[in-house]
């Protein structure tokens, strides 16, 4: 733990997502455990905390997806409230931050920032919130408004929702916040003083002009899909090239791109585990569903074995196709042509194309490989470190905790022991105006 | 623990107790004195603070910890001991902390979403394995309507109606995925068994919602609901109470008082349609007791002078209150319940810390202890059905549960 630290070198930011509701997430795993029991949150989460992680991850998404007019039933469905469950591990970690995804479109800035205070008292400052604009008015039909705002209206509401958080998370300090704007029209003073961060971490995900904006504009942390060398360093600079516009500094924001690692004793062998792991990933019906999404129509008599369809794409079908889920193209046509053409290049079948064009893995080697390739990306600003995301439940990260933290931490580029109590700390990130209180506790 | 058939075995005990935890107690000055006679408003809203309450009335037997809360905005002067956490989340940070006590927050049902109110306390049962419980309450005030500016004020009648959808909104989403509906079949690829998913499609006057939840049914299913009622409270609230409620709070100044409304009750419950056993009823009682330091006497007096000093309302008088031995709580008790009939109570302590400790030294030892009854000590420890000796209920929308038409409309 006295390890000397090379000040010169960029540090890492290391994060744990819990397995997701989508594909990644392998279900069919022997060793696969429950998606819903408190215990398995528990163990990642102290995975995590024993591997120095800045933050556990949650994501939230507030309808179950559907797709060809049923709900999916292939990936891993049902999930908890991230912040109910984020408190829950409040008392069973102890430095590592707790990081919940909330939608702005279907909150209100006072309950919610209300809830994340509440988070960051019980955890003694670990609370992050990832504020998301939720990709679709599908999901409108559970709450009070139903169908709600265009997508390029979302990010201005989102825009002011933080605005306001911050607002009430001041209020004992600034007085009553009375506000009307496009979106809002309140007038109150919050129910707690100000949290032991100030304000809890800002994160921030979302791709498109307005979620860059915002995250420039707004974010401590930065959840994004650039996981690679070249597109990482694009994205990053771009997005740090945005903050100057928001009398930002760069250093300010971490960009913590999604990521997932394949570990094995030699490099064909984590090559061999890489390929098992992802015919686990794309199942014969998960590939002829992903082909659906692009095809936009019932491709149930086709054979995941055989070759793809001669027939063209349906445009409008596909936009419809899924509901609930981001969609990754924007050209059914061009993107089946495509894929056609790669599949017939390389003789694949259509499990076998799905295969290659989805789910590859960022980081794939021996665990000194792997800590070669996190420690090159971050060092050359591809990214600040990484939200990895593993594909089974709970025990995904074990091995990375237990031998590639070490190789990160002799190159001189991971901490060797927590940086402080609260998350700002871990991240570096100082409060515009306010330093990290602790909390008192009971006698 | 999710097994549907399982019986619920006898309950813990024949008295129920339930600790109402509202900040540092019920006296508006249990925040002014330092310990031992008042708590340290700068812990407050520190874990460590309700920790230590939950696990002390667990260790006394309550069966329940009701956490109070609203949404009302703080108001001035802004003093340490007015800051007020969600109630919800700090239920949630309790669930692995504690083992057998019930824990039951306060959720509101005016301004917030019915879908996030119902897959939050479904997410609070998960992560105490079979302890939540809710305690609607509604938002009444101008202010709290203008902290959210969806919509206006209004009369509680109303506000209690809509709580009553938000319940039924609720009870259906946390019945929308049958137990069974995983199935992890590698052989189709199916990781569920989506028939077994039900959209609610609730649509009423104030919103829709089409679900299902986006949580698998949790371990109670059902988590208990606990509805408190008064001679102000509106109509709507009593036969929300009466269909719904699993464990019904009165509060009055005096026995004769709460056999009034408990016969008010008896009357509704003969004719509402209700799903499951009679609720179990408690009456709300304040505790001030007598401690080492001080009588329950010379408590008051101290806590009323600093009251009375810092300009604070002193407690109403509309709810019975307490102020004595241990020994003689015990007896209220059993004069109370030799007068009304009751399951048991809910005690708001005057000073939460100083009166749940006074509690455990000189009422609990005169009760049977629930944590001598093997139920309790069994692992996985008993739901918070179990221990109140009700069944897991089936799913409403298992083909085979019969449903009613009555039973499915919203109170009006
Ligand atoms: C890495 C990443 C993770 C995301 N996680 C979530 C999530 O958990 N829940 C959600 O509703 N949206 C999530 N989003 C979606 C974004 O908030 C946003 O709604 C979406 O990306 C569409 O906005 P855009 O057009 O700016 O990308 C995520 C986006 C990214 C890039």
């Amino acid at each position: 733990m006295s390890q000397p630290r090379t000040p010169i070198r960029k540090q890492i930011h290391l994060g744990a997502h819990f397995p997701g509701v989508n594909s990644t997430t392998v279900w069919s795993d022997p060793t696969s455990g429950s998606q819903i029991e408190l215990s398995s949150f528990i163990h990642l989460a102290r995975t995590a905390e024993q591997g120095l992680f800045d933050l556990f991850f949650l994501a939230e998404g507030l309808r179950l997806r559907e797709h060809r007019g049923q709900i999916f039933d292939l990936d891993v469905v049902g999930r908890p409230d991230a912040i109910t469950v984020l408190s829950a591990l409040a008392g069973v970690t102890e430095h590592l931050g707790l990081a919940g995804t909330c939608s702005t479109t279907y909150n209100e800035p006072y309950e919610l920032a209300r809830q994340f205070a509440s988070l960051d008292f019980l955890s003694g400052g670990r609370a992050a919130w990832n504020a998301v604009t939720s990709p679709d008015s599908f999901t409108g039909e559970n709450f009070r408004r139903g169908g709600y705002l265009p997508n390029d209206v979302r990010y201005e509401r989102a825009a002011e929702f933080i605005e306001l958080t911050r607002a009430f998370w001041d209020s004992w300090d600034t007085g009553p916040v009375r506000r009307t704007t496009a979106h809002f029209d309140v007038d109150a003073t919050g129910t707690l003083p100000r949290c032991p961060q100030g304000w809890p971490i800002q994160i921030q995900a979302g791709d498109s002009e307005g979620g860059r904006d915002l995250g420039a504009a707004y974010a401590d942390v930065i959840f994004s899909r650039h996981a690679g060398y070249d597109d990482g360093r694009a994205y990053y600079a771009d997005v740090k090239g945005r903050m100057a516009r928001f009398g930002r500094q760069p250093d300010q924001l971490k960009i913590m791109p999604a990521a997932t690692v394949v570990l094995g004793d030699s490099e064909a062998d984590a090559r061999e585990r890489a390929r098992h792991i992802r015919l686990q990933q794309v199942s014969p019906q998960g590939a002829i569903a992903s082909l659906e999404q692009v095809w936009g129509r019932d491709l149930s008599a086709y054979d995941p074995d055989g070759p793809l369809p001669d027939l063209d794409p349906d445009e409008a079908g596909s936009a419809a196709i899924t509901q609930g889920r981001v969609r990754q193209h924007s050209n059914s046509r061009s993107l089946a042509e495509r894929w056609r053409a790669m599949a017939e290049a390389e003789d694949l079948s259509i499990r076998e194309l799905i295969i290659k064009v989805t789910t590859r893995a960022t980081f794939c080697g021996t665990p000194a490989q792997v800590a070669d390739q996190i420690d090159r990306n971050v060092q050359d600003d591809a990214a600040d470190g990484y939200i990895l995301v593993p594909h089974l439940t709970p025990h995904g990260l074990d091995d990375f905790v237990a031998r590639v933290v070490p190789e990160l931490q002799d190159r001189g580029s991971y901490r060797t022991d927590w940086e402080g109590p609260t998350l700002r700390h871990q991240l570096g990130i100082d409060h515009p105006h306010h330093a990290p209180q602790p909390v008192a506790t009971a006698g | 623990m999710t097994d549907p058939d399982r019986q619920a075995g006898p309950a813990v005990r024949s008295l129920r107790l339930a600790l109402e935890l509202s900040g540092a107690g019920s006296h508006p000055a249990a925040g002014r004195h330092q310990a031992p006679a008042g708590v340290d408003p700068s812990t407050l809203l520190s874990l460590g603070y309700t920790l230590g309450i939950a696990q002390a009335a667990e260790a006394a037997g309550f069966d329940l910890l009701v956490l109070d809360d609203s949404l009302a905005p703080a108001d001035e002067p802004l003093e340490a001991s007015s800051g007020r956490l969600d109630a919800l989340t700090v239920a949630a940070a309790l669930g692995p902390l504690t083992r057998t006590i019930g824990l039951a927050p306060v959720v509101t049902t005016t301004h917030t979403e019915p879908f996030h109110v119902a897959k939050n306390l479904q997410s609070l049962d998960w992560v105490s394995r079979g302890r939540a419980g809710w305690k609607p309450a509604v938002s009444s005030t101008a202010a709290e309507a203008r902290a959210f500016g969806r919509k206006d004020p209004a009369p509680p009648a109303e506000l209690w109606a809509e709580a009553a959808d938000v319940v039924a909104v609720a009870r259906r989403l946390w019945d929308s995925w049958e137990d069974d509906a995983i199935i992890r079949h590698a052989p189709t690829g199916r990781f569920l068994d989506r028939t077994k998913l039900h959209y609610i499609d609730f649509a009423g006057e104030r919103f829709s919602v089409r679900g299902p939840s986006i949580t698998p049914r949790s371990p109670q299913a059902q988590p208990p609901i606990l509805i408190e009622l008064d001679d102000s409270a509106p109509a709507t609230a009593w036969r929300l109470a009466a269909r719904e409620a699993d464990l019904v709070v009165l509060r009055g100044p005096d026995p004769d008082a709460v056999r009034g409304l408990r016969a008010d009750l008896d009357r509704l419950l003969a004719t509402e349609p209700r799903r499951g056993p009679a609720p179990a009823v408690l009456a709300a009682l304040h505790v001030l007791l007598d401690t080492a330091e001080a009588t329950a006497a010379e408590r008051l007096r101290a806590l009323d002078a600093s009251a009375e000093a810092a300009g604070l309302a002193l407690p109403p008088t509309a709810t019975a209150t307490h102020v004595g031995s241990g020994a003689e709580l015990a007896a209220a008790f059993s004069r109370w319940r030799a007068a009304v009939d009751l399951d048991g109570f809910l005690l708001r302590p005057a000073v939460a810390p100083v009166d749940l400790a006074a509690f455990a030294a000189a009422v609990t030892p005169l009760l049977p202890h629930p944590a001598l009854h093997p139920t309790l000590q069994a692992d996985p420890p008993p739901t918070l059905r179990d221990r109140f000796g009700w069944a897991r209920p089936a799913n409403r929308f298992s083909p085979g549960t019969a449903t009613t038409a009555t039973l499915e409309s919203p109170v009006r």
